[in-house]
């Protein structure tokens, strides 16, 4: 059993550096998407490729998801934790999502390296503009600081 | 890179609450996401299965223990939680979504109540604060590929 404990220092969010967090984000292929449905927090796992500043997902034609997606505020979340080493991170991007409908713009995204796991027909592009974006280490350590990774202070 | 037909074989399965309740048992690690001050949030937390609920622990005065004191007696914040599996050379995984109340665990006797539960404070560690998950909705799915991934 882990025991890992995410460290905050009470002023708030400790905040990696951007090009870190989007260093992370490229290291697994997948995350969860937090949106709201019939205003309870839902969460639901996606494969995800970062282009630009938006992360990329494909969802099903009809789903909760796209639904919640459209022109809505959701939050983007991935994680990784190695028990060996008690150490992992996490980041979360939040923005506006929206279904991407363009011909040029699927073609486009049509070429990146995004394939979800459980592919179906009638899967439609969704793009989230990364408008937040912060990261958190997390260690297992007996006194609570955040052991030597780069951390920097909310701008 | 091309999808390979292969790859369409994959099921995605839904999970009743008593195959959810199985893969969340040995506790771990999961998310809690729920509406702060900023707007939605997800955190990463340690978590431990009580019964049918689940607790897990935060740091006081961090923003994930404000936000979810709502200062109101009784009043509970909504929240999911969030458990996954993923196995990524197979293309695999499971996930477990709950939906319900967190609760703050304040007295004596609930704290108490979870001391059992392998989501210790740190020894001579700052004062954790615990919370109880009460879910209203258990939900989950499973993806399967029925031919190799590759």
């Amino acid at each position: 059993m882990i025991n890992a404990q995410i460290d905050t220092d009470g002023q708030g969010p400790v905040v990696l550096s951007r090009d870190r967090c989007v260093a992370l984000l490229a290291t697994v292929p997948v995350g969860r998407i937090i949106y709201t449905e019939r205003a309870l927090p839902a969460v639901q796992l996606v494969n995800f490729v970062v282009a630009g500043d938006t992360i990329v997902i494909r969802t099903a034609w009809g789903s909760k998801l796209a639904a919640a997606a459209r022109k809505a505020i959701v939050a983007f979340e991935a994680d990784s934790y190695d028990a060996e080493t008690r150490t992992g991170w996490s980041v979360t991007a939040v923005g506006h999502a929206r279904v991407v409908e363009e011909p040029d713009e699927i073609a486009f995204l049509d070429t990146l390296p995004l394939q979800p796991w459980a592919p179906g027909r009638r899967q439609y592009y969704i793009r989230i503009a990364i408008e937040m974006l912060t990261g958190r280490q997390i260690t297992s350590t007996q006194h609570g600081d955040n052991g030597n990774d780069p951390i920097e202070r909310p701008q | 890179m091309t999808q390979s037909n292969a790859r369409s074989d994959a099921r995605v399965d839904t999970l009743d609450e008593d195959a959810c309740r199985r893969l969340i048992s040995p506790g771990g690690i999961g998310r809690i996401a729920y509406k702060g001050r900023y707007g939605l949030a997800v955190i990463p937390v340690n978590y431990a299965l009580d019964g049918d609920t689940v607790v897990f622990r935060t740091t006081a005065g961090s923003a994930l223990d404000e936000d979810l004191r709502t200062g109101i007696a009784d009043a509970d914040y909504l929240v999911a939680f969030e458990i996954d599996h993923i196995d990524e050379a197979r293309h695999e995984g499971w996930s477990v979504l709950i939906q319900g109340t967190a609760h703050h665990l304040e007295s004596e006797a609930e704290r108490a109540a979870v001391a059992h539960l392998d989501v210790r404070p740190w020894p001579g560690g700052s004062k954790d604060l615990y919370f109880r998950i009460t879910p209203t909705r258990t939900t989950g799915r499973v993806i399967h590929q029925t031919t190799p991934a590759g």
